[in-house]
This record gives structure tokens, sequence and C-alpha cells, in this order.
């Protein structure tokens, strides 16, 4: 075996690594058996100042709470905040915020009960658009099949005048009407 | 072996090797106390007749015990990182003057390099060099093969030499 062993190799051979070779070149040549032993008194002293009491640290029990590896958990937080306050403000109406000018609790009871009407009146007027003759009687007949009570109005006069549903049947004309929904009292009867 | 004994033969090496598995000497006090305390009760619960190697014992429950403090996500968050030694406060042997002052710069160097060691690399050096164990004994002790122990002390010795090489 040609030239010395290299530190790594006197290190391997320390914890009983190495070949055969290396351990014949170790006997035969001085200059590293003397590293060699050089090493063993390295980790010797290595050893005795760790045996003897560390000397007082200044003490610098320091919190760092944005250091990089408390990152990961921050931003976890974060988003798992941002979810709930999501999830919070869509599903509670009540913690909606408040329209300009309005009052918050009836404007967002209002727009809740708005697509429903919206619908069922949608459905009424598909289901007259369906059926044959489609005059206005029909069209407030299909309204009240969809068992949603209201008052109607002509269009023309509206604002003007009011007019039962029996007023509308005798006079056959309602070019255009509408149905304004009204409570249901306990003393009406459905048909 | 009485229990009083067995705390005077063991205590301060179990405090010795949790200080050094923790660097911090108060966590150390606590992690032996709680250590003593284990012995204690396996000294109740021992038949008086039965015969125990406590150094191994002890050795094992030290370093699991060391390591579950390491684990402790509160620990985590409050070991200090930036802690300095002082340097002046380094014991002296008699030495010169200039040999002091490099001494103690070098043990400084020494104790900061050792702290920055991987928590295995410092039980497996510690248990081999300081407490003097064969390689075998430390696989044991720690439940890993003799080839990782020796693995683990050939990186710490390495990066522990390199101190001394810059002397």
């Amino acid at each position: 075996m040609t030239g010395c062993l290299r530190d790594r190799t006197l290190l391997l051979f320390y914890y009983g690594g190495g070949t055969g070779a290396q351990r014949t070149h170790l006997t035969e040549c001085e200059a590293c058996a003397a590293r060699y032993r050089q090493l063993g008194r390295d980790l010797e002293a290595i050893s005795q100042v760790l045996r003897e009491k560390p000397p007082p640290k200044t003490v610098s029990h320091r919190f760092r709470p944005f250091s990089a590896r408390w990152l990961p958990t921050t931003a976890a937080l974060a988003l798992a905040l941002v979810l709930v306050w999501v999830s919070v403000r869509i599903w509670n109406p009540s913690a909606r915020p408040p329209l300009k000018g309005t009052n918050n609790g009836e404007t967002w009871s209002l727009v809740d009960e708005f697509p429903s009407n919206l619908f069922l009146l949608n459905e009424a007027i598909a289901g007259e658009l369906w059926t044959e003759g489609a005059d206005s009687y029909n069209l407030a007949a299909a309204v009240l099949e969809a068992e949603r009570p209201c008052e109607w109005y002509d269009l023309p006069a509206m604002g003007t005048a009011e007019s039962s549903i029996e007023d509308l049947e005798i006079s056959g004309t309602m070019p255009f009407a509408t149905c304004v929904e009204v409570e249901v009292n306990p003393g009406h009867k459905k048909r | 072996m009485s229990y009083e004994a067995l705390y005077a033969a063991h205590h301060g090496e179990v405090l010795r090797l949790c200080r050094l598995l923790l660097a911090n000497h108060h966590d150390a006090e606590e992690i032996a106390q709680e250590v003593f305390l284990k012995v204690y009760q396996q000294f109740q619960n021992m038949n008086q007749t039965e015969l125990m190697m406590w150094r191994p014992w002890l050795i094992r429950v030290s370093v699991n015990a060391c390591r579950d403090r390491r684990r402790s996500g509160w620990w985590k968050l409050w070991r200090g990182t930036n802690e300095e030694y002082q340097e002046a406060n380094y014991p002296n042997s008699g030495r010169t003057p200039e040999e002091m002052v490099l001494s103690r710069e070098t043990q400084g160097r020494i104790w900061r390099a050792f702290e920055k060691l991987s928590a295995r690399q410092r039980e497996v050096f510690v248990l081999r060099h300081v407490d003097e164990w064969s390689t075998e004994e430390v696989a044991e002790m720690l439940g890993i093969s003799t080839g990782s122990v020796k693995r683990y002390l050939f990186r710490a010795a390495r990066h522990l030499r390199r101190i001394l090489g810059d002397r």
C-alpha cells in the first residue's frame, strides 16, 4: 500500500473499521501511527472536557415565535382561523355585516325569503305557459296552486285600487297582475 | 444494596449524562430526580434476593427520559439556543496564562461543537467516550446495531475533532 492514511480512514480504523492492508500500513508507517495516537489523545481530551462540569452560560432563553421552524404551524393556525371566520360569516345570518342605511335583521330576512318566493312564482308561470289559454286567471290559479296565499293587484291600477280574486274573475280582463304574499290568518280558508 | 447506596453510587453519573444530553443543568436535575424516583419504585417492587444490573438499567432509563424531554414541544420552544459559555469560568489546572487562554477557547469551542451534534450522536459519543462503555454495550443500551453506533461515533468524532484541528 502506498501513501499515508487519511484522517477519516484513521477514524474509521479507531472505531473498528478499515481493511487488513490499512492495518498493515498503520503498523509499518511511523507517521500514520503517530497521527493515530494523536487521534486517540484528541478524543480523550474531548471526553475529559465533557466530563468536567460545563461552565455557566449567559442565559438567554429567548422566545422566538417567528423562527422558521414555527412557520408551518403558524400558517396552519392562521388558515384554520380564516376558515372558521368564513364559515361563521356564511352560516350564521346574525353575523353578517349590516347593509348600508338598513335595519340589518330585516334586510337579511328579506334576502333569505326572496329566492324561495321567486322560485315558487317561476314554477307557477312555467306551469301556466304549458297549459292552454294562457290568461291571467289561469296564471292566478297556478299561483294559488302553489299554496301561497296572496292578494292580487292589477298592475295598471297598482296603487289606486285593490281587487279580490272574485272581482278579477268577473271582469275577465287582467293583462298583468302581481301577487303579493300575505300572512295566513287562522280564519282564512284555503282552496 | 440499599436505595441510598445506589443513589450515592450513581446519582452523579446520571446527572452528568442528563446534563450532557440536555445541555441544561436545571432540566438535567429534574430528569435525574425522575430517574431516581423510578429507581425507588423499581426497588420497592423487586425481590430482595434478585440481582439487578443497575448501571445499564439506569443509563437506559436516563437516556429515554432525556429523549422524552427533548421531544416535548414546550421544551423545544423554551430551550435557549443562544446560550453562550462564559469562558472566564473555565477551570484551569495550574497552567500558564497563555495555556489557560488557549484552553478556555478550545474548551468553549468543544462545548459549542458538542451541542451542535444530533441527539443520537451525542448519546452515542457520551456513552462510548465519557462513560466508557464498549460499542456493543452502547448498542444494546440504545437498542441499535453496533454498525449504527460506529457510524454515529465516526460522525460525532469527526465533527468534534475539527474543532481541535483549528487550534
